[in-house]
This record gives C-alpha cells, sequence and structure tokens, in this order.
C-alpha cells in the first residue's frame, strides 16, 4: 500500500505496515454494528436451548451476519493480536512463531465456526 | 540475542484515566480473542447437538459461566466503545486534552449503558 507522494517519488513504507493499519480500521467499522447485533441478538432469545438456538441461527439474516462477524472479528482479533506480539516480544523466534500461531488459529477459528453455523443451517 | 526489558510502565506508573481505558482496551480485545474461541466452541457444540451441547448449556447457565458471559459482553462494549474513540482520533479529531477526557467518560457511560440494556433484555 503506498501513498500517492511515495508513489511519485518512489519510494514508500518498506513493509506492509499501512495495509495491516487500514485492514484493522476496516474490520473495526464493520464490527461496530456487527458487535452491536451479535450481543442484542443473543440477550433477545427468550432461551439458550437447543432447538431456539438452531432456530435462531438458521435464518438467513442471522446466517449472513454471525458469518461476517466471524470473519470480521478473526481477522480483526489476528490484526491485534499480532501488534501485541509485537510490542512486548522482541527475540525473533519466539515473536515469528507466535504471530504464525496466532494467524493460523484465527483462520482456523473462522472457517470452523463459518462450516459449523453451515451445518446447523443446512 | 540480549534481553531488551521493556519499561515497568503498568507495575510502577499511577496512570491517568486515558492510559488506564487504552491498557483496558487491549485487555478487553485479548479477551474478547478468547471469546471468539469460546463463541465458536458453542457453534461447534450446536452443531454436534445432543448431551455435549447440554453440558455446555449448563456451564453458560451456572453462576461461573454467566460471570463469564457477563465478562464478555462488558469487553465487548467496551471495546466497541473505546474503538469507535480510535476511529475519531484516526481521523484527526478530538485530541485536545478536554476532549479526550470527555469522549473517555462517554465511552465508559455508553460501555454500562450497553452492558446494562443488554443484560436487562436477557433476564
Amino acid at each position: 500500500m503506498q501513498t500517492p507522494l511515495s508513489n511519485a517519488r518512489g519510494l514508500g513504507a518498506a513493509g506492509e505496515g499501512p495495509a495491516h493499519w487500514w485492514a484493522q480500521r476496516i474490520t473495526s467499522v464493520a464490527l461496530v454494528p456487527l458487535a452491536l447485533w451479535l450481543g442484542f441478538s443473543l440477550a433477545g432469545l427468550p432461551d439458550f436451548l437447543h432447538a431456539t438456538v438452531v432456530a435462531w441461527i438458521s435464518e438467513p439474516w442471522t446466517m449472513i451476519l454471525l458469518t461476517a462477524f466471524l470473519i470480521a472479528s478473526c481477522y480483526h482479533m489476528a490484526l491485534g493480536l499480532q501488534v501485541i506480539v509485537e510490542d512486548y516480544i522482541s527475540d525473533n523466534t519466539p515473536k515469528i512463531a507466535l504471530i504464525v500461531l496466532f494467524q493460523l488459529g484465527s483462520f482456523s477459528i473462522a472457517l470452523t465456526g463459518i462450516v459449523a453455523v453451515m451445518k446447523i443451517s443446512l | 540475542m540480549p534481553h531488551r526489558p521493556l519499561s515497568p510502565h503498568l507495575q510502577i506508573y499511577r496512570l491517568p484515566l486515558t492510559a488506564l481505558l487504552s491498557i483496558s482496551h487491549r485487555a478487553a480485545g485479548v479477551l474478547l480473542s478468547l471469546g471468539n474461541v469460546i463463541l465458536v466452541a458453542w457453534l461447534v457444540a450446536i452443531a454436534l447437538g445432543g448431551s455435549g451441547y447440554d453440558m455446555l448449556h449448563g456451564w453458560f447457565i451456572s453462576a461461573a459461566g454467566i460471570g463469564a458471559l457477563i465478562a464478555w459482553s462488558t469487553a465487548l462494549y467496551f471495546h466497541l466503545c473505546n474503538g469507535i474513540r480510535h476511529l475519531f482520533w484516526d481521523a484527526g479529531y478530538g485530541f485536545e486534552a478536554k476532549t479526550v477526557d470527555a469522549s473517555a467518560m462517554a465511552a465508559l457511560v455508553v460501555t454500562a449503558v450497553l452492558t446494562g440494556a443488554t443484560w436487562w433484555i436477557l433476564l
């Protein structure tokens, strides 16, 4: 990702920093309505018995918004955890190991969640 | 590689409200990350159904479970409200000292309102 000025000068950020910054902001904006929806939808359920939650998840809107929440929150979480690791761990080996672990883990969480939603609804 | 010490910020300095909220924002993020793992575990339990789900459901309605859910919902709304503060800062607004303090208070109040409303609706 490059700013127009950096493009003109032929320079720009050496790494992927700005892209990370933007992705974090974009997922944040998406998560504002999604998180509010999740909190208040769960609160509005009459109970949390199996039949109730299956019916709720099977609703088309729930499927869409829950999947969107999983994607956005897992991406946002992966980026945030990466920043935390980079802030506190300076030794390269554990730092990179943890970052890779968090990236793969976040992806796995998102994937598992989405497949679960599909299995429940379809 | 030499061990590079961190400044012992949290153990030494008395943090102003803004700083306290800043580290809380990070802590809430970590808590929410754990929450996502549990959220997906819950979805998997629903998909598998049966006694596995009933066990998880039983834990969720226990005192420990309700406590965990209250902590999660508080973290969710706090991270959301403080996150909006961050988005304003990213856009370049609200850096004056008085505005920072006012937005800090606003974030805490809105967090309390959202958490309260959610649990009032639930119970």
